[in-house]
């Protein structure tokens, strides 16, 4: 057996060794949507659990990894979506958290050039972006992930490839012209 | 310098993007403290349901919102409901343990209600999804179903029909289409003027909905629609798309959030290939339009030379066919081929064809490989490996000299360069290493093949006698196979330590009338290139056993 199949037939060690080969490609997914590290963390404990209880339902095994990148993205989109509703009463939010004594979510920063020049491009092509350059995914395996028309995910992909390329070499003076 | 094209361009953003291999701590805790058995449920109160919204009974974990920012009002332990978001506690301050919670959440409605049962319904069609009504001219209900609601864990316990907003002008017909892999559909409208307006329902992430009418841009004079599949490799869907029908018969792929323009002939390639496709099974002539390769179904039909030829399959295991254009029979001429990855997006496997041999490009990885398609001897093949991958023998060059005493100086070249495909012209030669005429260790594969067919492979070995001279495969990096055939080919690194020195490089095998569990021995073949007069090329071997340790 494989080891999807043995996650479906309920051992949970072979369920680890699966999100272990998938850990960073979640991860990476998760923080191209979702930048505060509480919410990609809740966003993966989510989909674990939904990938967990589901994994039953999923009929090729071979497809383990763009299914559950799936569900994540969903995660990803309804926390993200959660967090516009939640502040939109709170006009100060640093005030609001100093006034109650609570931590502020970090602000992000990164030193890593990737990770910048994710942060640099609109919000449309980030998911796409990580699918495609960091996943290794093709243009319609991302189709089938977002569920979006294969020329729409051609005409983010030559967007964001302009603008990331722009970046990298803007950061590493003249790396290539 | 010349201007990267795009395909170098992607080069270097994988490059850099694969460089970044950082999780963070939190995050990997996440992975880490995930223990299905240590899930617990609890249930909690819900409020009472609202006009105008659809409650739906979820459920979401709960683990290490630590930071999470709380509401003034959050004091008690359970779940509450703020402005209809919902903000959770950690109940008993413990966070190794993952607990599932299930509550109410509502959902606002924006939209009037519509209630069908009082309408005169002009037309009622439905999907898995979505129930669509068309009860006037400028009215169109909209009405989700219980699998919309399970695809996001909600259990379904709303029955309301509620009327599209911004309809301006009459409506001719109503469609529910299908786009992308996913399965969720958007509500075409086709209007009297034979313009077209949709619906999107990805409306689901927020907390609100709101079903309006938008203006699809650019095509005029349709007529209908029609849903449309097509498969594509590497996805457990099916690709759907929708088709706008112009008067005229021509159909355009609907794309959604540009402007569509009907002189896009995509579908009406399609279309062409498909007629080729079905020309070809009927015994019909196939016209050759000059256009070359074309793709059906998966199958990709390649004309050279006055013949068809197709290959089809999936991932890892792909065929060629020779194709009778008269009958549209398919003779198989080669089996469980590598699957391919070119510097294309399309992933198309390359073929050439000269002399009445036929050859494929491979790219596994980084390496290139060219083999011939009836015997998949291995023609030329080099390795585009840069310099950060961690195997430092595999980048060193080494030259050897063969002495009088029988023990030779191998040498060994490994090409690396940039990563577009460049096949290097060459020949390659193998030598034979035999030491003290013994046999040592022999390492042993054991191949079995899975349910689907896919080989796998176990290491093993078998001692014997001693000697200096000793080998150790260090990765297994590739294993392809196809149990109808019994083949099964190996791709990996070695190790060799000889008196001279060591040795190291990349080795292949072929085996063909494998059987299940069966074990095979393993000669090392070691690709090198030097001056052709030190070596014979007409099939001498490198084989190097393992020492017993």
């Amino acid at each position: 057996m494989n080891l999807v199949e043995e996650a479906k037939s309920g051992n949970s060690e072979a369920f680890s060794m699966l999100i272990e080969q998938n850990k960073l490609k979640m991860y990476k997914v998760a923080k191209s949507i979702l930048k505060n590290e509480d919410d990609v963390s809740d966003a993966i404990q989510n989909t674990l659990l939904s990938v967990y209880t589901n994994i039953t339902k999923l009929q090729n095994d071979q497809y383990f990894s763009t299914w559950t990148i799936r569900i994540l993205i969903n995660k990803c989109y309804d926390i993200a979506k959660s967090n516009q509703k939640r502040y939109s009463n709170i006009t100060d939010i640093d005030e609001y958290l100093n006034d109650n004594g609570l931590k502020s979510y970090d602000k992000y920063k990164s030193d890593s050039i990737v990770e910048n020049a994710l942060n640099q491009i609109d919000e449309d092509l980030k998911v796409i972006t990580v699918l495609y350059y960091y996943n290794n995914y093709s243009v319609n395996e991302i189709s089938s992930i977002v569920g979006i028309p294969e020329g729409t995910v051609k005409s983010r992909l030559a967007r964001s490839r302009s603008k990331i390329f722009e970046i990298i070499n803007r950061e590493e003076n003249g790396f290539y012209e | 310098m010349n201007r990267l094209t795009d395909e170098q361009i992607d080069m270097v953003i994988k490059d850099k993007f694969r460089q970044d291999n950082t999780i963070s701590k939190q995050a990997d805790m996440v992975f880490k403290n995930f223990n299905p058995s240590k899930i617990t449920t609890e249930k909690t109160n819900t409020s009472e349901p609202r006009n105008n919204v659809y409650t739906v009974k979820k459920t979401l974990t709960f683990y290490q919102k630590m930071n999470r920012i709380l509401s003034v009002a959050a004091v008690s332990l359970s779940v509450i409901l703020v402005s209809g978001t919902a903000i959770y506690f950690n109940k008993d301050g413990k966070n190794n343990q993952t607990q599932i919670i299930t509550y109410n959440q509502n959902y606002l409605v924006k939209n009037e209600k519509l209630n069908v049962s009082n309408e005169q319904i002009m037309k009622e069609i439905e999907n898995s999804f979505i129930k669509v009504y068309l009860t006037g001219k400028k009215d169109v209900g909209i009405n989700l179903t219980s699998t919309y609601w399970d695809e996001f864990e909600g259990e379904f316990t709303s029955t309301d029909c509620y009327k599209i907003d911004n309809i301006d002008k009459p409506v001719a017909d109503i469609f529910i289409g299908e786009i992308g892999g996913r399965g969720l559909p958007y509500v075409f409208l086709l209007m009297e003027d034979g313009t077209i307006e949709y619906v999107d329902l990805h409306c689901f992430y927020d907390n609100s909905f709101y079903y309006e009418a938008k203006s699809l841009e650019g095509l005029d004079n349709v007529v209908g629609f029609e849903q449309k599949t097509r498969k594509f490799s590497y996805s457990d869907t099916d690709y759907n798309y929708v088709n706008a029908i112009r008067k005229d018969g021509l159909r355009k792929e609907i794309e959604i959030g540009v402007l569509n323009n009907w002189t896009d002939t995509v579908i009406e390639e399609y279309d062409k290939q498909n007629e080729k496709y079905v020309k070809a099974h009927n015994g019909e002539a196939i016209p050759d339009d000059g256009k070359g390769d074309f793709e059906v179904d998966g199958a990709t039909y390649i004309r050279k030379d006055n013949d068809l030829y197709c290959y089809k399959g999936e991932f890892m295991n792909k065929a060629l066919y020779k194709v009778d254009e008269k009958t549209g029979e398919m003779e198989c001429l080669v089996s469980g081929l590598v699957a391919i990855v070119t510097s294309d997006e399309e992933r198309k496997i390359s073929v050439y064809v000269n002399d009445n041999n036929i050859y494929f490009v491979f790219k596994i990885d980084n390496n290139v490989s060219i083999r011939h398609s009836t015997d998949n001897s291995l023609i030329t093949e080099t390795t585009t490996e840069t310099v950060n991958r961690e195997r430092e023998n595999n980048k060193q060059t080494e030259n050897t000299e063969q002495t009088e005493n029988n023990e030779q100086q191998v040498s060994q070249n490994i090409q690396t360069g940039s990563e577009n495909i460049t096949v290097l012209k060459g020949n390659s030669y193998k030598k034979e290493i035999l030491v003290d005429d013994e046999l040592t260790t022999k390492e042993i594969y054991t191949v079995t093949f899975d349910e689907e067919g896919k080989p796998t492979i176990k290491v093993g070995y078998q001692n014997q006698n001693k000697t200096e001279v000793y080998f150790q495969t260090t990765e297994i990096y590739n294993v392809v196979g196809d149990a109808a055939a019994g083949s099964v080919y190996v791709d990996f690194y070695f190790k060799a330590f000889t008196p001279s020195g060591d040795v190291t490089g990349s080795g292949s095998i072929r085996y063909s009338n494998v059987t299940d569990n069966e074990q095979i021995g393993v000669k090392a073949y070691l690709n090198i290139e030097g001056d052709p007069k030190d070596f014979d090329n007409d099939g001498d071997y490198i084989y190097v056993t393992k020492i017993d340790e």
